[in-house]
């Protein structure tokens, strides 16, 4: 299609790319280097599973029996290594995963826990804050990128910019077998009436253009060509999940959680950097062991295959998988045989690019009530994902204001938690 | 129901029957309806801005720019008093009309419209930032029935801001709907920020945490700003007392016997009882962790204002006393608050009458008067600082009736003046008019409805309720502990407790139309978010001033592939009508453009409707107002 809505020379690529970033020295890249050893991880795919998973029903079994409330423990393939019967997918893989026991958060409400959890940074009504996916899409773009590098699967919250320009935010992909919203042409519409409209569109731009040019009215322009280009990619392949090979698709079930997985690794695979996946639900303060299984059972068949999927693709090595959340849940199962919030001594996992896959990184006292040994703040888990990334966790930018702030709040990167 | 293929079935949402034409609804034509006057001095103060306006260019040397046609008049005045397009009976009947003052009369019937509610609604909404908070704000609802109220009423602008910044008492309680702005962020000196930021356009949120790296204002200065405040807290729960004697025994009870019942019980007894409390100390202590040199952690601040002159504040509590006492100690409330309200909305006060004419210029000519409407300083004016003395004056005379003021705009010689594109070839820009900007994201998609219907402003914001909350407060100051329990036992279980009140409200408001023909402004509480508007980027009420206009890929791609008009639409049973292919293009252009087109567009005359139209609605002339 040779359309012509605007500056002739300018691809899809620089449009991704799009801000005047040419010349750019990279601040953010960690300040020792590059090296292969900081920058061992290519791409996040960050699973977040809003609500609060309870860690006594999942990977942290190693306190007292009472707190493991109706869950049992199960062994996993790794000797030292346990979870929960509600896990036996994952049982079977947990040499590739490194559990993180000792997670610590300030925020006990999910709508502040989440947005500590996904920016680092306490919510505040004078300033948005940009989510980790957000810095990671604007450190590590690059002029060759051709696909968003930040891109949120499924229901939830889809990926915020905070302060940034709005276009490092993540692209949204409400459901993973419809792909991305209005990407296609109107199915009754031939590509020769769309390409006419076109034509009548681009006369009027350059009509308008003309007396009223701006840097505003240019921007559109230049979005639509972007957006013309994207629609007509072969990167839209990229989210359809019908052209995956079928051996890759048949490791995935069919619900909707396995699909985004399944997306997750096409995207990756394509190179985009930051890939968030939802799975919501996990807020049991009533029933948990009549209504907490069958999502359990959706994690547990969807990030097995997807660690199954990257090992075959061999982009295991290259690619981050992270499963967080914003609280845990606490050690008493309450009178409503559901657990209340519990933001001291939470869990998430990490696998891939090289973490110290087959083991547990920090404990909770006995009793479930504390973080106890190896505490990893939130600020320190978003640290350690933008180092393995090659990104400073320092790397400072200023909000619209002119304050400044870092992409981690001061957290650190653990570098023990990598191999 | 068929649908143009305009569009896709993704908008199927919004295709229902459109009512046919029921009369001349709202302002269309001049339909005798009788509307409140404007004062006469109105044109006297658009004479005034025309003056010196013209000074300036003089002095500049550059031309004035030429007056608009009424095409674009009747396009423009539409956009930004009332916040959509004119419908083509609109355009027509403007331009059709021949008294000498039509513009004046059009003005005058739109800023006393229902649409103009609509619009300066969504405004203040935005400003306020009216959303629900967590179990801070469970419902949004009396505070935009506060605001609604207040663009019914035309309330003058200094007394909202006063009312807002001195807002007690319970939250759902019927009329007092104002404590929802102080509710929206219960953290004081983030609220300070906020109410700084809102009413004084002033940005001083640095200050909070250290001297402001490069304003005069410092830590201490914040403090003792924050001092007049001191102890104003929201408190959602019962006070301990009432909590202890009444409540606490049933709550264990059902706690231990059903979660539902419990939160139930909960949620119910917030609703009489959630308040903001405190009428401020005019003591404040710095922080604990206070840094330099002219102060000690905890030591007492006694209020003072930023600039400009100290109102009276009744202290009760020597301040050598306070210090007697230990640290947690505030001192008692003195009303000191209400003393930060007469300072902040005075008309004495060198921030609140410059922060106010220069958003409400920046509202409606699209750039600054005097700076970022979030960013002013003490001394700037702008550069052309006489204008920005003339409209603080105009402001001032005018009794911050908002009406007045943009009536006086839009009168404005100025205001009809050509669109300026701000662009690095462009003529230095003196504030001589509006410049080309994108429209709001709510003004988009409301012209989407003028395209539909006759009557866009039909289902507007301010024709309803979303009282669900007050109303269930009303009922609770007569309910007794076992009522609650009952209530919250019988009663419609969690989350349910709160859909069961909106859908009642929703119930009393009566018919409410479709709600494809709703403005923006309708999709209040319980519709959320409007996911049209939001693509368009709407404000999601999180920060002031906190609307995006730029363009993304999803908001591109649903223009190009998503959006569509009902077959039933108002443009379409016109074009059914009209006599022939050339006469559909002229309806056409002036439906969606609001004018007629040029003869270099006639080849695009070879197109279908739908084609032309498809590219008009995805043109930048459309969602740029010039």
């Amino acid at each position: 299609m040779n359309l012509d809505l605007g500056d002739k020379k300018m691809n899809r690529r620089d449009f991704i790319y799009r801000v005047g970033m040419a010349g750019m020295s990279l601040p953010c890249l960690n300040a020792t280097g590059a090296s292969a050893q900081t920058s061992k991880a290519k791409s996040v795919i960050y699973i977040f599973l809003q609500g609060g998973l309870s860690q006594y029903d999942s990977f942290n079994v190693e306190v007292d029996k009472p707190v493991l409330g109706k869950s049992t423990i199960i062994k996993s393939n790794v000797d030292g290594v346990r979870v929960s019967n509600y896990y036996p997918k994952l049982a079977r893989q947990m040499d590739q995963v490194l559990v993180l026991n000792a997670m610590k958060t300030n925020q006990g409400a999910h709508p502040a826990g989440i947005y500590k959890m996904l920016t680092g940074y306490n919510p505040r009504s004078t300033v948005t804050h940009p989510e980790l996916g957000a810095w990671v899409n604007k450190c590590l773009t690059r002029e060759r990128d051709s696909l968003p590098n930040f891109v949120s699967i499924g229901n939830g919250r889809a990926g915020s910019a905070g302060f940034f320009p709005g276009q490092w935010a993540a692209l949204p992909v409400k459901d993973p077998d419809k792909g991305i919203d209005f990407v296609k042409r109107n199915e009754s519409l031939g590509e020769n009436a769309f390409k006419k409209r076109l034509n009548i569109l681009d006369s009027l731009n350059k009509d308008f253009e003309k007396d009223f040019g701006s840097k505003d009215t240019r921007s559109y322009v230049d979005t639509y060509a972007g957006s013309l280009k994207f629609m007509n990619s072969n990167d839209i392949d990229a989210f359809e999940l019908k052209n995956e090979n079928p051996h890759i698709v048949n490791l995935y079930g069919k619900s909707e959680f396995s699909r985004s997985c399944l997306m997750a690794g096409r995207l990756v695979e394509r190179g985009v950097r930051f890939v968030k996946v939802n799975l919501g639900g996990w807020d049991y303060h009533d029933g948990i062991y009549d209504k907490m299984p069958a999502n359990a059972n959706r994690l547990d068949s969807g990030l097995s295959s997807l660690l199954t999927h990257l090992g075959q693709k061999g982009l295991l090595d290259s690619t981050l998988v992270v499963v967080s959340t914003e609280f845990g849940r606490k050690p008493d199962v309450n009178p409503n045989r559901g657990r209340d919030h519990h933001p001291d001594g939470f869990t998430c996992l990490i696998a891939g690019a090289g973490v110290k896959a087959g083991q547990i990184y920090g404990s909770t006292t006995k009793d479930g009530k504390h973080a106890d040994e190896d505490v990893l703040d939130v600020t320190d888990f978003n640290a350690s994902i933008a180092w393995r990334l090659g990104i400073d966790p320092g790397y400072e930018e200023n909000s619209a204001s002119g304050r400044p702030f870092e992409l981690a709040n001061k957290g650190k990167a653990h570098k023990e938690l990598f191999s | 129901m068929k649908m143009r293929f305009l569009m896709t079935l993704m908008f199927a949402g919004l295709c229902v029957s459109v009512p046919r034409a029921q009369g001349a609804e709202g302002h269309a034509g001049d339909s005798g309806k009788k509307v409140a006057s404007i004062p006469v001095d109105v044109s006297a103060f658009a004479q005034e801005i025309d003056r010196l306006v013209a000074g300036e260019l003089k002095r500049l040397e550059q031309e004035p720019r030429p007056e608009i046609d009424d095409y674009t008049f009747c396009r423009r005045i539409h956009l930004d008093a009332i916040g959509r397009i004119p419908t083509i009976d609109e355009l027509e009947s403007f331009v059709s009309d021949d008294r000498s003052d039509k513009r004046a009369r059009l003005i005058e019937q739109l800023l006393n419209s229902k649409g103009y509610n609509s619009h300066w609604y969504n405004y203040w909404a935005d400003l306020l930032r009216v959303k629900d908070v967590g179990d801070k704000l469970h419902h949004s609802g009396n505070f935009s029935e506060w605001i609604k109220d207040s663009v019914r009423g035309n309330k003058p602008y200094n007394e909202m801001a006063h009312e807002l910044i001195n807002a007690s008492g319970e939250l759902y309680k019927p009329g007092n709907g104002a404590t929802g702005f102080y509710a929206r962020e219960p953290m004081p000196l983030d609220h300070l920020a906020n109410s700084v930021k809102t009413f004084m356009g002033m940005s001083i949120e640095c200050a909070q945490c250290h001297d402001h790296p490069y304003e005069d204002w410092t830590q201490q200065d914040f403090y003792k700003l924050a001092a007049f405040a001191s102890k104003t807290h929201l408190r959602v729960d019962p006070l301990p007392k009432d909590e202890k004697e009444t409540y606490a025994k049933d709550r264990r009870i059902l706690k231990h016997r059903d979660f539902d019942e419990w939160i139930v019980y909960r949620e119910s007894i917030r609703v009489k009882h959630a308040a903001i409390y405190g009428t401020g100390t005019g003591f404040m202590r710095l922080p604990h962790d206070y840094q330099y040199t002219d102060g000690e952690p905890h030591q007492i601040m006694e209020a003072d204002v930023l600039f400009g002159n100290m109102p009276k504040v009744n202290y009760q509590m020597a301040k050598e006393k306070l210090e007697s006492l230990p640290k947690h100690h505030f001192g008692p409330g003195i009303n000191a608050r209400r003393s930060m309200a007469d300072w902040m909305t005075s008309a004495d006060n060198p921030m609140f009458t410059k922060a106010t004419v220069n958003r409400l210029w920046y509202k409606i000519m699209g750039t600054e008067l005097v700076g970022q409407p979030g960013g002013l300083t003490l001394e700037e004016m702008g550069k052309h600082p006489a204008l920005t003395r003339k409209l603080i004056s105009i402001m001032k005379a005018s009794k911050y009736d908002a009406k007045v003021f943009l009536s006086a705009l839009f009168n404005s010689r100025t205001y009809q003046s050509k669109i300026l594109a701000l662009s690095t070839t462009s003529p230095a820009y003196v504030l001589d008019g509006p410049v080309v900007r994108r429209l709001a994201a709510e003004v988009i998609v409301d012209s989407f409805l003028s395209l539909k219907t006759e009557t866009p402003d039909k289902y507007v914001a301010t024709e309803f309720h979303w009282d669900g909350f007050t109303h269930f407060y009303e009922k609770s100051q007569d309910m007794t502990v076992k009522d609650f329990v009952d209530y919250s036992v019988k009663g419609p279980g969690r989350g349910r407790f709160q859909a069961r009140e909106e859908r009642e409200a929703q119930g009393r408001n009566g018919d409410m139309g479709p709600n494809e023909l709703w403005r923006v402004s309708t999709f209040g509480r319980n519709y959320r978010r409007h996911w049209m508007a939001m693509l368009m980027g709407k404000s999601n009420r999180e920060l002031i001033d906190g609307v995006n206009l730029e363009p993304d890929i999803p908001q591109i791609l649903f223009m190009m592939n998503g959006l569509g008009i009902p077959e039933d639409a108002l443009i379409y049973r016109k074009l059914s009508s009209a006599a022939n292919h050339r006469k559909k293009m002229e309806l056409i252009w002036k439906a969606i453009l609001g004018r007629l087109p040029r003869d270099s567009e006639e080849p695009l005359f070879k197109n279908t409707p739908d084609d032309v139209m498809w590219a008009l609605l995805n043109s930048n002339e459309f969602r740029f107002g010039r």
